[in-house]
């Protein structure tokens, strides 16, 4: 028997806790290639191959990997600068012509709600998680993508807004940096 | 996974800076959550200049977060101590640790950029 379900969290509300029998599956947003294939841009090939990682130590690998590059360097260009607008979620790029507005609504309601209201709140791990904090954290970790900010410096920013909650927003990023 | 949290390497079992590094799965979450669009693709750029140094933090939020999902491959980051300098990316592979240092720029200059 095989159960699926992108709510991973909470699966702790079932009696058993299936440890050795839970298998993640990642699904990530389109690569380059991808996003070419959905609006017919091409040919795009994908340099590295799905199980080739070992390739990456070859130094070989990434010269020919930025070669590849410049073959393919409109189609690669003209979907890069799909990507640099619109992301890489399918619903993007599903048609030609992608309307921001809808978009942002898209990416809010499916991805960013779902996970803050549905996969975070409703899970035991954090049943007291304050939703307005939660947040707040998480507009943060967008504010500071692609970076490595100091502890101190992102309590001193949650805890602004809530005078008599500083004690929680502590706590909730010592939990959230903790490796 | 929409965020993802890079950890640093610890090396010799010595204790580093413990500050992870944050990607993000999509850029366009950011543009949604912070009401803030910021274009990755250099044409788009040239309209705001002032962008440019966020579409770097983002150039290696993206990267990272597409490691972060790829299987099999271990992903860390080096900060900064003392007179080492500091490492974007290294990716455990095998046995083997590959750096990679994320450029956005227009002009890379090897010997400065790729110093660490």
């Amino acid at each position: 028997m095989v159960i699926a379900g992108s709510s991973a969290l909470r699966i702790e509300r079932g009696r058993d806790s299936l440890t050795g029998r839970i298998h993640t599956v990642n699904a990530p947003i389109l690569s380059l290639s991808e996003i070419a294939r959905f609006r017919g841009i091409g040919p795009l090939e994908p340099f590295l191959n799905d199980n080739g990682y070992a390739n990456l130590r070859h130094h070989d690998f990434w010269q020919q990997l930025a070669q590849h590059g410049r073959d393919h360097a409109d189609a690669r260009d003209e979907a890069f600068s799909h990507f640099s607008q619109y992301g890489g979620y399918p619903f993007a790029h599903s048609t030609s012509h992608t309307d921001l507005t809808s978009l942002n609504g898209r990416i809010t309601e499916n991805v960013v709600q779902r996970m803050l209201r549905h996969d975070l709140q409703g899970s035991l791990l954090h049943p007291d998680l304050d939703p307005q904090l939660l947040s707040l954290v998480f507009s943060l970790a967008c504010r500071y993508a692609g970076q490595a900010p100091s502890h101190s410096s992102l309590v001193k920013q949650v805890n602004r807004p809530f005078d008599d909650g500083a004690l929680q927003g502590a706590n909730c990023m010592s939990s959230w940096t903790a490796p | 996974m929409i965020v993802r949290l890079i950890h640093p390497l610890e090396f010799r079992l010595q204790r580093t800076d413990q500050r992870p590094k944050i990607c993000l799965s999509d850029h366009a979450i950011r543009a949604t959550q912070l009401d803030e669009p910021v274009p990755l693709a250099p044409a788009q750029l040239t309209d705001d200049p002032n962008l440019a140094t966020i579409a770097g933090h983002l150039a290696k939020s993206t990267f990272g977060g597409a490691l972060a999902d790829a299987p099999s491959l271990s992903v860390h980051h080096r900060p900064q101590r003392g007179s080492t300098a500091e490492i974007d990316y290294l990716l455990s592979v095998g046995d083997h640790l590959v750096p990679v240092e994320v450029k956005y720029q227009r002009n890379v200059d090897l010997n400065r950029d790729a110093r660490a």
